[in-house]
């Protein structure tokens, strides 16, 4: 039942899938890489977004691929205030109180969006959706390829800004040591601002790749939100290389499990591969993240 | 340590009080809404006993809610199994699934992040397994068969006799937790909580108490899954598995107040209601989001305003009239230099033996056969510049490191690889040379913390007091340990290791950063302590306080020893001259004694400065 071809298919589907889980964990990395905080309303900030597209697209006709365009600066706004009301007055209290507060975050987002859209499922209509490429007997929907191009680009624009850039360079230093890039003359809070901005508005982009094929309802939040706290526990807290081959695993797995147990205890596999892998490597894949 | 039983039977009054007015008030409508806040009530004041007491983020808690209502439920089914005894066993497997999880995130002391994502992911894999098992349903869930069984309070009448049962149950849980709170366990509880290391040091099997905590609060919670599935009549893997179940207990328990015995009743009994209220009295898409909205704006002003919660306000509120009352006059007790035992006869052989030890971290060799030999009743002085070792020695003694090669044995038997509360049982007891402290505890709960390692209650208080007078900390007994003064602080840490009745005490740089009238203090202090019997292994900077110290002193530099020997004799070793200072060519060398006191004091001044 189980063919080769079949297997295949999985894997790539995975890998393409894990490509854009790759791209939301790598926002949620790098803010704890420099901030040392932890986002469980990351998934939550990701449907607001979505949301965006789809308003975008229902109110003004705008295509979902252009959308990022109006909701990058916007989601950089949504993440400044974020950060000015939430993150700063509690840093430095404490993972937990990260957890318990952004948790708090999440909640309110979810039941804004809510009260605001329903519960149903909402989607943007493109005709892309049913576009696919077939190389081989091997079948992928376009926009996932798309999302995976994305995906590509993003983490590489980000890994080179990181290393090439001034920026990066002071981005980089405050995460290593906030108290020493501070007395090298580095305006940390400030950089902490905008890291945790930009990290927020890049999910735009990973909404208007994901809305061409997937759907949006108030509760798909928590869904992703877990999922990327798995891939950057998974890749090494605050190691932005290992989230996103843990995002590139954990969508293989995802997909693996369906299409060999094909039930609907098919998730465990993955929550359980996990556990396993945080509990015998608890600094990630490559050992390079901190312990939290 | 305050006595929490008074605010527990506070709250199982107002549970009976509630039980009995809101039925017959309020009718059907708020009838349920009493059973719904009671039963979050109940799962928060669970859920409290290893998120709040142990400090150990749980999301596994739904989980273990589930077990117990598929446990009972599956069985009344099949089997015709008496809910009453599924309701145990699920209790029992509730706590077996704790143990199991809990054990290697606790053997290996990971992070309370990896913990709470562990769980999480615990949680998760039973949403989907039990969905994916036909047996159970399904995602379509199971219906219970049999909904009176005659144990089951059959003789009342549904609701109310659900209410009775309910009420019983969560005053039962909260006076268990108000004894527990102030317990030997529920002290182990808490100062895991405040500081693992401390605790360890102090005796305590850190791993033994947290296991308890968890799976004390999963056979809570279990039993609440159990009774839920007999209230509502159907459970379905979304309804007692999902995950919003998990955070609404950390979020009600947050917003009580975590840790206190009244959190868990006021952040359910405030938001649960309020919730219900809103859900009933809006319409339409409002409602549904509406109680969640308000659930997380609570947390969320919570956090950023009153980060201990209701109860914590109730209490900021004591303490300032307590502060206004002038302090209860201190009773004396005991002699002055009651502390510790009869002095033991020094027998002045080989008492603690350390033979070839090595410690490698990776690459770093810190420790390369290092052997020494200390005699009961000696003071014996390790020095050594910084990265020489020391501190690493000091861990493999008192357990907290194991070494790559070599033994250590203490009246011949082996303490080497054995976990530290085990050392500290045999008789080592150590200090940190930055000071360790249980940051919400008082001075005297400090010292309680580690006494009570040893000694039931009763004698473990009066033992505290001994110790606290014998290092001259009785009159701060109230001060919460924050507030010390360094020289207090490092008293605090050698009574804390008093109080675990060592018959080896290890005082990592406890003069440092002293004055020189506190270090004449301290010296007097551990003079007095080897006079009563004590031995003493300190590792010091400070060479003039080792110089009228310490009997024998041990040398190391990169992980080996270059020096051992009487303090006059080793202040004169080349090799440690070397060591200290290097050996700059064509300059000749100083008197070694002055030399040596000269490079290690400003060693101490620098790290005063920082």
């Amino acid at each position: 039942m189980i063919t080769g071809q079949l297997l295949v298919q999985g894997l790539i589907l995975g890998l393409l899938m894990g490509g854009l889980y790759a791209l939301i964990a790598l926002s949620l990395a790098l803010v704890f890489g420099v901030l040392r905080v932890l986002n469980f309303a990351h998934g939550d900030l990701l449907m607001l977004a979505m949301y965006g597209v789809l308003v975008l697209h229902e109110a003004v006709g705008l295509h979902p691929y252009w959308s990022p365009l109006v909701l990058f600066p916007v989601m950089l706004g949504v993440g400044l205030l974020v950060f000015t009301l939430l993150i700063r007055p509690v840093q430095g209290a404490g993972v937990l109180v990260h957890a318990q507060l952004t948790l708090g975050l999440s909640f309110v987002i979810q039941s804004l969006a809510l009260m605001v859209f329903g519960a149903d499922l909402m989607t943007v209509r493109t005709g892309l959706g049913d576009m696919r490429l077939a190389v081989g007997g091997v079948v992928a929907g376009v926009p996932l390829l798309v999302a995976f191009g994305a995906s590509l680009l993003v983490s590489g624009l980000l890994s080179w800004t990181l290393t090439r850039t001034r920026v990066g360079q002071r981005v980089r230093a405050t995460a290593q040591d906030p108290l020493m890039a501070g007395l090298c003359g580095i305006d940390v809070p400030r950089v902490q601002k905008y890291v945790f901005a930009v990290s927020v508005a890049l999910l735009a982009v990973a909404a208007a790749c994901l809305l061409t094929f997937f759907h949006v309802t108030p509760t798909v939040g928590l869904q992703f939100s877990v999922l990327s706290l798995l891939i950057v526990v998974l890749g090494g807290l605050g190691d932005l290389r290992g989230a996103f081959f843990g995002g590139l695993l954990i969508g293989v797995a995802e997909v693996m499990t369906g299409v060999v147990f094909n039930s609907a205890a098919g998730p465990a596999a993955i929550y359980v591969v996990f556990a396993a892998v945080l509990l015998f490597r608890p600094r990630g894949l490559f050992g390079g993240g901190v312990e939290a | 340590m305050t006595s929490r039983i008074g605010p527990a039977a506070a709250a199982v009054a107002g549970v009976c009080l509630a039980a009995i007015v809101v039925p017959a008030v309020g009718g059907a409508y708020w009838t349920n809404v009493l059973i719904l806040t009671l039963l979050w009530v109940y799962l928060c004041t669970a859920w409290n006993i290893v998120g709040g007491f142990a400090g150990q983020m749980s999301f596994g808690n739904a989980a273990f809610f589930g077990i117990g209502a598929y446990t009972s439920t599956y069985l009344a089914a099949q089997t015709g199994l008496s809910p009453w005894l599924g309701m145990g066993l699920g209790g029992v497997l509730a706590a077996g699934a704790a143990l199991m999880v809990g054990y290697i995130p606790f053997r290996w002391g990971v992070s309370h992040l990896v913990f709470a994502l562990v769980t999480l992911a615990f949680d998760f894999a039973f949403l989907y397994v039990v969905s994916g098992v036909g047996a159970l349903g399904g995602v379509n869930g199971l219906f219970v068969t049999d909904q009176t069984p005659p144990l089951w309070l059959g003789r009342l009448e549904g609701r109310i006799g659900h209410l009775v049962l309910l009420a019983a149950l969560t005053s039962a849980l909260l006076l268990l937790v108000g004894w527990l709170h102030d317990s030997r366990l529920g002290f182990f509880w808490r100062a895991g909580r405040e500081n693992e290391q401390a605790a360890a040091a102090a005796g305590i099997n850190v791993l033994r108490v947290k296991q308890s905590a968890f799976a004390l609060s999963a056979g809570a919670t279990a039993l609440a899954g159990s009774f839920y599935a007999q209230y509502v009549g159907f459970i379905d893997p979304e309804s007692v598995f999902g995950i919003d179940l998990a955070i609404q207990m950390v979020l009600f328990t947050v917003v009580g107040g975590t840790g206190t015995v009244v959190g868990p009743v006021l952040g359910p009994a405030l938001l649960v209601p309020l919730g219900e209220v809103l859900r009933a009295y809006l319409a339409g898409r409002f409602a549904a989001g509406a109680h969640h909205l308000v659930y997380g704006l609570a947390l969320i002003a919570i956090l950023l305003l009153l980060p201990e919660g209701l109860a914590g306000l109730a209490d900021r509120l004591r303490r300032r009239r307590r502060a206004a009352e002038p302090a209860a006059a201190l009773q004396p007790s005991g002699g002055p230099h009651a502390a510790g035992k009869a002095p033991r006869e020094t027998a002045g052989g080989p008492f603690l033996v350390v033979e070839a030890v090595s410690k490698r971290f990776g690459g770093l060799e810190a420790l390369r056969g290092v052997s020494l030999s200390v005699a009961a009743g000696e003071i014996f002085g390790v020095i050594g510049p910084n990265g020489a070792g020391k501190t690493t020695l000091f861990a493999i003694l008192s357990g907290f490191l194991r070494p790559t090669d070599g033994r250590v044995s203490l009246e011949g038997r082996r303490i080497d690889g054995q976990p530290p509360h085990e050392v500290c049982k045999l008789g080592v007891a150590r200090t940190f040379q930055i000071t360790q402290t249980f940051p919400r505890f008082s001075v005297a709960e400090t010292v309680l913390t580690a006494a009570l390692a040893r000694h039931p209650e009763p004698a473990a208080r009066r033992l505290a007091e001994r110790v606290l007078d014998r290092v001259g900390l009785r009159a701060r007994g109230e001060a919460r340990a924050a507030s010390l003064t360094l020289a207090e602080q490092r008293r605090l840490e050698i009574a804390k290791a008093l109080a675990t009745e060592p018959r080896v005490l290890l005082l990592d740089e406890v003069m440092a950063g002293l004055t020189p009238v506190e270090m004449d203090d301290a010296i007097r202090l551990i003079g007095g302590l080897r006079d009563e019997g004590m031995t003493v292994i300190v590792i010091e900077h400070v060479i003039r306080a080792v110089m009228r110290l310490c009997d024998r002193v041990l040398v190391l530099d990169a992980g080996e020893v270059v020096g051992l020997g009487s303090p006059a004799e080793v202040a004169r070793d080349p090799r440690v001259i070397e060591a200290y200072l290097g050996a700059p060519p064509g300059e000749p060398h100083r008197s070694a004694a002055v030399a040596v006191g000269e490079g290690t004091d400003s060693a101490a001044a620098r790290r005063r400065g920082r």
